[in-house]
């Protein structure tokens, strides 16, 4: 191949040039940010990736993943990486009707001429953003439909764990953390097609590789759902065509996370991004244990960076970026070994320079308040906290952690130094919730609302804002809720009421999300093979941008639930057989079936688990499994301990 | 110097930058200026901002060969290297130039450089000369008329404003045929009372050509003191 490959495509720029004077918010489609690299820079590269985000460029360009991985990818000279994201409605009007490919940002160059294509899954809601993407790039759907000239189309991220519903969009799958592996991938791609190989023969390798999932090599069967009537689908499993394909993909996950490089190359955009700061991963996992949550399963084991190297990466990331505002980011943040340290550390170092540090999100108890006061100095905006559940009973049974006291103590704590705006987070249509335990969080939030209020020293006046936001219950893969369906519309509607009637007429804002993305969400979240048929006509009727909600039109996903035989209410409420194959049996993130299924158990007994990152080992698998362990900086103590 | 020193940095906007809004141009200048790891000074108070000022915005979509900012500096730094300094932290289409100090009471940027002059560019496939004579005339149309009409937008209320061009256009457009466009210059004075929108004011000549020409740059070329 050629050196010096790869340049700017001016001729396709001065085509887009037209239509990005008329789009809203133009500096999407400019690229030529500080810290992006350049063709010039890469004159030995002979291998050209293009990772894409499947939403807009100020959400795609805020996600850090896709930061790492560019930083991974062209840290290697024979690999040249840019980046590509779904441009906004008007635009995609505009270049369908100017019949322009969707290019990438540094060098426009069209995506369907990459070798390597990595779109990330950040969730369910951006399936059919990933088929709109693929036809603007004209690239073919379908895996099997796709040519030898055609770049290899790979997937990672949370919706990794379960890919089924877009397996067959996808030429291979990246299940678990991607610095090591997509370089890997990368590298044996480049060796192969250079060599001659078939795209085939390449998938083939690439299936060997630990952590890849080549969805063509498998095959499936129909599994039917018990309770669904015969002529609605069951789901699909799958299960390997050839002997040297494995059964069960693992995760990949690196142990030694405190050696990678915590400050990556960093873009920095011209606009506003959803988080427009600089972000510094202080420790990757959680085991906390909450068994509605997928993040707190499959980012396992808790591995944190030692203070030193975050606030270097810190002072180092603020003075090349020119940002002023730092993200200690992680799952939470605040349960890093050393954070109070690190906070005072950093507080002492920006005092006067107008620089600041945020946390993503804060822990329900007193030491949660003590830290977010550390974090916000005297800008004091909203708290926000999340309990979730109104009850102790149902607290213990989603195994939360929290308890009323905590949620008290971090309240009066939080009113005492000087915040009067509340956000609470909780969830209906767990399972096992009775109308008791919705009722209990209207009783919850009056309490908190009080408390709040009589915290407030006399000579001031006694305002609290209290807004208290309600999310539906969506069941996840490789969660202990897994084999859980969602309550159906009519309770919800009950439990809307229940909801409604437990909060004064005053005083507290409550807000409830729409529940017709959640049924959506859900069915994606555990659906098998033959919901890339559903996500396909939902796309043909016109859903696209579903997380955007003046976007989401529910009626294109009914109407391609009722054409497929995949009904979209049915689908969301119905439960899982516990024992039977799942759809996504054969991808593993480490935690065992029998902890997820133990979990459950005890989630109907209300019984709870410790992290144990902080105590005895709950027996979840991962470390057995996967031969990697906690590290922790410090012992973590309990809260109790620790002020 | 109690007040700290007051350094003044001209710098352009080129390429595809040029569809940057006036707030990312902003955002990102201040970006260039703490990379350059000049000793800014900060606002007191509840939310410490950057003391930095701007001159008037561009429309997005136009360019510009001179833009300026002030930046409040707690002490002194040499200016050319400052500039140095500003240079290397800097995209390379949104390049600081220049570099000097003003006194700190200095009248703001658009104070100072109260006119424009404009420069646009319109592709021609086929006879320049033709086209040079067709925008002459759309031009000498809208001259004659006097004003364009700008839609207000506030929420979903939409209100048309007329724009003279008395005091506002302070020199008409001088059209010149290049190899394959026609290059147009005009200025125009931004004060108090509204200034006249170079890219409105493009607009509404093109509206009245029976096929409009293609404008494909447009681009500030100085920003100019009064007299």
């Amino acid at each position: 191949m050629p050196k010096t490959r790869f340049a700017v495509n001016d001729d396709l720029w001065n085509q887009f040039a037209p239509l990005v004077a008329r789009v809203e918010k133009p500096s999407r489609y400019l690229g030529q940010e500080w810290g992006s690299v350049e063709p010039s820079e890469k004159s030995d590269a002979d291998y050209h990736a293009v990772l894409v985000y499947p939403d807009t460029y100020e959400i795609g360009q805020a996600n850090q993943a896709i930061a790492v991985l560019y930083d991974c990818l062209n840290a290697n000279e024979r690999i040249y990486c840019e980046r590509a994201y779904l441009p906004w409605v008007d635009m995609i009007t505009a270049m369908r009707a100017s019949k322009l490919p969707l290019a990438s940002l540094e060098t426009y160059t069209p995506v369907c001429d990459f070798d390597f294509v990595g779109i990330t899954l950040p969730h369910e809601m951006a399936s059919t953003n990933i088929l709109e993407f693929l036809d603007l790039s004209g690239i073919a759907l379908h895996a099997c439909d796709r040519t030898e000239d055609d770049p290899l189309v790979f997937g990672g991220g949370p919706l990794a764990y379960n890919p089924e519903p877009l397996a067959s969009f996808f030429d291979a799958f990246f299940i678990g953390e991607g610095e090591e592996l997509d370089l890997e991938v990368a590298l044996l791609h480049r060796r192969m097609k250079q060599a001659g190989a078939s795209r085939e023969q390449i998938l083939r390798e690439l299936s060997h590789v630990e952590g890849v999932y080549v969805p063509s090599l498998y095959e499936t069967h129909d599994q039917r759902i018990e309770g669904l009537s015969s002529e609605m689908r069951g789901y699909t499993v799958a299960q390997p065509r050839f002997d040297d394909v494995s059964p069960r993909v693992v995760k990949r996950v690196i142990q030694e996370f405190d050696t990678l490089k915590a400050l990556p190359r960093l873009i920095v955009p011209y606009s506003e991004l959803v988080h427009d700061r600089l972000a510094v991963e202080i420790l990757r996992g959680c085991n906390r244990g909450c068994r509605f949550c997928q993040a707190g399963m499959i980012y396992r084991p808790v591995r944190e960076r030692s203070a030193d190297t975050i606030i270097s990466a810190v002072a180092e990331g603020l003075a090349c970026t020119g940002y002023d505002e730092v993200s200690l980011t992680s799952l939470s943040s605040t349960d890093h070994s050393t954070i109070g340290q690190m906070l005072r550390r950093l507080n002492t170092r920006f005092y006067g320079t107008g620089k600041s540090v945020s946390l993503p999100s804060q822990r329900v108890d007193a030491l949660g308040v003590e830290l977010a006061r550390l974090a916000a100095g005297e800008k004091k905006g909203g708290l926000t906290l999340a309990p979730e559940a109104g009850t102790q009973r149902m607290r213990d049974s989603i195994n939360k952690g929290v308890t009323e006291d905590d949620l008290m103590q971090a309240v009066i704590g939080a009113v005492e130094a000087g915040w009067r705006g509340f956000k609470l987070y909780f969830m209906i249509g767990l399972p096992g919730e009775t109308d008791e335990d919705v009722a209990g969080i209207g009783a919850l939030c009056k309490r908190v609302y009080r408390a709040a209020k009589d915290a407030i020293p006399d000579d001031q006046p006694r305002n609290i804002r209290l807004t208290v936001s309600v999310a539906l219950f969506i069941p996840k893969p490789c969660t202990p809720f897994q084999w859980d369906g969602q309550i159906p519309l009519e309770e919800i509607q009950h439990r809307i009421e229940v909801l409604r009637g437990s909060f004064p007429k005053k005083g507290i804002d409550l807000r409830w999300h729409d529940s017709a993305t959640s049924y959506v969400e859900a069915v994606l979240a555990r659906g098998g093979r033959e919901c890339a048929e559903l996500i396909e006509q939902a796309w043909k009727n016109g859903a696209r941008f579903d997380a955007w909600t003046e976007q989401f039109n529910f009626d294109a996903w009914q109407q391609a639930g009722q054409a497929c035989g995949v009904p979209i209410m049915q689908r969301a409420v119905c439960e899982y057989e516990e024992g039977a194959l799942l759809p996504w049996s054969h991808i593993s993130c480490g935690v065992s079936e029998a902890f997820l299924r133990s979990e459950r158990q005890k989630a109907h007994e209300a019984m709870t688990t410790p992290d144990c990152s902080f105590g005895p080992c709950s027996q979840c698998g991962v470390c057995q499994d996967l031969h990697v362990h906690n590290s922790t900086q410090v012992k973590r103590v309990l809260p109790e301990a620790r002020l | 110097m109690s007040d700290g020193f007051r350094l003044r940095v001209k710098y352009e906007i080129r390429g595809r930058l040029a569809y940057l809004s006036h707030l990312e141009t902003i955002r990102s200048m201040e970006r260039v200026v703490r990379r350059a790891g000049l000793p800014f000074a900060v606002t007191e108070g509840f939310s410490p901002h950057m003391k930095v000022a701007f001159g008037p915005a561009l429309p997005v979509g136009a360019g510009s060969a001179g833009e300026y900012l002030d930046v409040r500096l707690q002490s002194y730094i040499d200016a050319e290297r400052a500039l140095e300094r500003l240079q290397l932290a800097a995209p390379r289409n949104l390049m600081p130039l220049e570099c000097f100090y003003v006194d700190v009471r200095a009248d703001a940027i658009d104070v100072t450089y109260p006119l424009s002059l404009w420069e646009a560019e319109f592709s021609c496939d086929g006879d320049v000369r033709e086209m040079l004579e067709a925008l002459r005339c759309a031009f000498g149309e809208l001259l004659e008329k006097g004003y364009i009409e700008v839609i207000k937008r506030k929420g979903r209320a939409e209100k048309v404003k007329q724009v003279a061009f008395e005091g506002r256009l302070i020199e008409a457009p001088v059209f010149s045929a290049e190899d394959t466009c026609v290059v147009m210059r005009f200025s125009t004075f931004q004060g108090n009372e509204g200034a006249l929108r170079p890219d409105k004011f493009i607009d509404a000549a093109l509206a009245l050509m029976s096929t409009p020409a293609r404008l494909v740059r447009l681009t500030r070329q100085e920003l100019r003191e009064n007299g």
